[in-house]
């Protein structure tokens, strides 16, 4: 039976004939995934996921009481927050020009490449086909930007800012797109190609050097401000200064509509936004041939992505070249848990880049640079210090949820893993291991910076001794907490594979959220009923030797800790035990699961 | 050797493997084929300890999987037709990880025999995002053949290889055999399972509907005389109709 959508016309040639096309498929596909989702909310557990998912998001657009403010109301308000804006436009479009390799922006799926390269449609209908279905999630972010930050004071009406925002989100996608066809088709012709790229790259680079130099002149005035707002609205007074004024004057031309405050603004700033991203159109549209090649290459390697990706039941991770040989070694000979830890832990060197371990050096190394060079500068090293204690202890809460080089990567290998000659409780003990060592070195770095940064700071006012006290005691203590805590992450995902997200495949949706929820808090009630008896015990002791030893204070305290710590990585090995039966013993349900 | 006696496995109401025995011998290369459905992936994971049967048991080299796990699949490979590499290994890195896991004291000399023999040695760097799938199986197969397993499972292994790639994996597989390996080769190719194996065990909704040699199978059903391989299978799996065709 015919689609009553779309009638069987000639060749798709006009913008009419694309438009229909992408309409049928978009509503086709819209309407098939509400089904897929009417049909899964009969199961439970996606109607409670929904319910749940869908009463945050009420909560989060529609219930707030507290809204990012500006100086009058709304950051669209806000002239510090426009300025800041304006140098994040600048980095992106100098990113975009200079060192953009994303080609997402014009890969087209596998099923579009099958059905719209052999069809007799033309490559600017292709184009158009492209640039409609970029404006679905432009229309709906900026409908959701102006539910997030556009409630505010001023007289603007939300409907008009959304605008700004659609045509704004429109420029940056077409400019992201026309520069990835330059660049790809300059890229094409090598060296001659490279040099094309040299109208960009001085433009950028003069650009880059003029805020350069504003930011090395303005050091001595920011660096004396304390508070995090002091801060930003004098970092805002030095973007007003003539050069970096020009330089990024034509950002925050794109960026007036949006920050306009009344409608009289927001009609004199608009029309010139209007006609660059109608500039902007032209431009990109007229790179046929270019966009043919580039989008050729872009979805060729999108396809290779997702062909190696089902091939390994992965989910979207992104080619990464080996390069040399590794750095860590590995013995033929020894437990064969050491195996699991080592190519994890050289998954995450990997995953991550070799920022991924550059990184916390590099912030170790910054932080005696600061110290170095701003001593007696006591504000701002209290509020970097104190950031770094605020991230150490938010990687605790949250860490284990979002460092996953565990049984959540792993299970989706479930059916290789099971044939290894390894016990199960050793398997799972390696994997926690993975994600353990990581977020423990992660920690005690940021501890380390803070430590560093706050040493000639009294005025926290914990003593020095505490302070070296703390950082002594923090690797053991730590890692057991770590490893409770991403146990349990573990425990989830063998125990509920269905709760739990699996590989990196991505996935949407209110109900995935909500989901996501309930196991972040039934994640969190178990951490708190795992920490119970460690903390029954230390207590405990603690009040014990009190009783029965005057002035015993720092005796107790150690063998309280030491107590609890002794505890909680009895259950952590109690809990990797009978894990490991779930593990050898339990089914495969895994939607996941090959 | 591998030995399996009365392996059952249930989904459920479903009766996937229905109280299968046989019996691989050191140096011998059993065909298992059978229809889709017929309960053949589950019976090699079952073998491979991959799932838990419900019932019965399977023995390699003597060890029952399910109680003597390590010391089973120490002796064990299993090689699926998707291959399952990890991500972020290198070729060369995934054989050292595997050699670890399998206790191979001179995998470094091992690796680039097996690499030559599957023609990987050029790709020892590569991640196995930047491997062709025939690669990638290539490579799945010489992870499964580095511990010198003693009990071969085979689960379509020529999934994705050329034509080169596959006369190199029927050659592989006969002599890891003729080495003494007991090897089990599930495949619809029948061809590929007339060609290397010695005996055949024939499966349909997880029951057994045949076990031997081609010539012992004619012999316990006569009527099957002189068919071609593909209409013997059809005559055993499927609608009588079929075979008559």
């Amino acid at each position: 039976m015919r689609s009553p959508g779309i009638r069987a016309t000639p060749p798709a040639d006009g913008a009419g004939s694309v438009f229909r096309v992408f309409a049928y498929l978009t509503v086709v596909s819209i309407r098939n995934r509400f089904v897929t989702m009417v049909k899964q909310i009969r199961n439970p557990r996606y109607a409670i996921a929904l319910v749940i998912g869908g009463v945050y998001i009420w909560f989060f657009l529609f219930n707030r009481t507290e809204m990012p403010r500006g100086r009058s109301g709304g950051p669209f308000a806000s002239v510090e927050v426009e300025l800041l804006a304006a140098v994040g436009l600048f980095v992106l479009f100098m990113r975009w020009w200079l060192f953009g390799n994303d080609r997402s922006a014009l890969a087209f799926t596998p099923a579009e490449i099958q059905f719209f390269f052999p069809a007799p449609v033309t490559r600017r209908a292709l184009i158009q086909f492209k640039l409609l279905r970029g404006q679905l999630a432009i229309i709906f972010n900026a409908m959701l930007w102006v539910l997030i930050f556009g409630r505010s004071e001023s007289e603007l009406p939300p409907v008009l800012r959304a605008v700004s925002i659609w045509a704004l989100f429109t420029i940056f996608m077409l400019h992201r797109l026309g520069a990835t066809i330059v660049r790809t088709a300059t890229a094409k012709h090598g060296k001659a190609g490279a040099k094309r790229n040299i109208i960009a790259l001085a433009l950028f680079g003069a650009a880059t050097v003029g805020l350069m130099w504003t930011a090395v002149e303005a050091y001595p005035i920011v660096r004396n401000v304390s508070g995090m707002g002091a801060i930003i609205r004098t970092l805002a007074e030095v973007l007003q200064q003539p050069v970096p004024d020009a330089l990024l004057a034509p950002f925050r031309i794109l960026l007036a509509p949006t920050f306009a405050q009344t409608s009289s603004e927001w009609m004199k700033a608009f029309p010139t936004v209007l006609l660059i991203a109608l500039l902007h159109y032209v431009w990109v549209i007229r790179t046929e041939l270019a966009f043919e090649d580039a989008a050729v290459e872009a979805s060729a390697q999108r396809a290779r992505r997702i062909e190696a990706m089902r091939a390994r039941r992965s989910g979207g991770v992104k080619p990464v070249r080996a390069g040399n040989r590794s750095w860590i070694p590995l013995a033929p000979l020894g437990h064969p848990a050491v195996a699991i830890l080592w190519k994890n832990v050289l998954a995450f060197t990997r995953s991550s880049g070799r920022g991924a371990v550059a990184i916390p050096f590099a912030i170790v190394l910054s932080a005696i640079v600061l110290i170095t060079v701003s001593s007696g500068e006591v504000a701002l090293a209290t509020v970097i210090g104190t950031v770094a204690l605020a991230m150490a202890a938010f990687s605790v809460l949250v860490g284990p949820r979002f460092v996953r080089l565990d049984l959540r990567q792993d299970l989706m290998h479930l059916r290789l893993l099971r044939t290894y000659p390894i016990e199960g409780s050793a398997l799972v003990a390696a994997e926690v291991a993975g994600s353990t060592l990581v977020l423990t070195v992660t920690q005690m770095l940021l501890l380390i910076f803070a430590h560093v940064v706050l040493l000639a700071q009294p005025a926290i006012g914990v003593d020095a001794a505490i302070r070296w006290a703390i950082l002594f005691i923090a690797p053991a203590a730590l890692l057991v907490i770590n490893a409770a805590s991403v146990t349990i992450q573990n425990g989830a995902a063998l125990l509920f594979p269905a709760w739990v997200k699996i590989g990196t495949a991505k996935s949407g949706g209110v109900e995935v959220l909500g989901q996501s929820i309930l196991t972040m808090l039934a994640s969190l009630i178990a951490l708190a009923l795992a920490l119970l008896p460690p903390g029954i015990m230390a207590v405990a002791a603690f009040a014990g030797i009190q009783f029965v030893f005057e002035d015993a204070f720092l005796a107790a305290t150690i063998v309280a800790i030491v107590l609890g710590l002794v505890t909680l990585a009895f259950e952590v090995g109690m809990a990797m035990s009978l894990l490991g039966e779930v593990f050898e013993r339990g089914e495969i349900v895994s939607a996941g699961n090959p | 050797m591998i030995e399996v006696d009365q392996l059952t496995k249930f989904y459920g109401t479903l009766t996937a493997v229905d109280r299968l025995s046989f019996t691989v011998a050191r140096g011998e290369i059993l065909g298992l084929v059978g229809p889709n459905g017929a309960g053949k992936t589950t019976t090699l994971t079952s073998l491979a300890g991959i799932i838990i049967p419900t019932g019965g048991t399977v023995r390699i080299d003597g060890f029952d999987i399910a109680r003597a796990g390590v010391e089973a699949k120490s002796r064990l490979a299993f090689i699926p037709d998707e291959p399952h590499l990890f991500d972020y290994l290198t070729v060369e890195e995934h054989l050292r990880f595997v050699g670890r896991l399998y206790g191979v004291a001179d995998v470094a000399e091992r690796i680039p025999s097996l690499l030559a023999e599957l023609e990987l040695t050029e790709k020892t760097r590569s991640l196995p995002g930047e491997l062709s799938r025939g690669m990638r199986q290539k490579l799945a197969i010489a992870c499964g053949l580095l511990h010198s397993p003693t009990a071969l499972i085979l689960d379509e292994p020529l999934t994705g290889l050329d034509p080169g790639g596959i006369r190199k994996m029927k050659t592989t597989i006969s002599a890891r055999a003729r080495e003494g390996a007991s090897v089990i080769l599930s495949s619809h190719l029948l061809h590929l399972v007339q060609e290397l194996c010695t005996r055949l065990l024939v499966i349909k909704r997880g029951q057994l509907v045949a076990l031997g040699t081609i010539a012992e199978i004619v012999a316990e059903r006569p009527e099957l005389a002189g068919l071609e391989l593909e209409d013997l299978f059809l005559a055993l799996t499927g609608d009588p109709s079929d075979a008559a065709r």
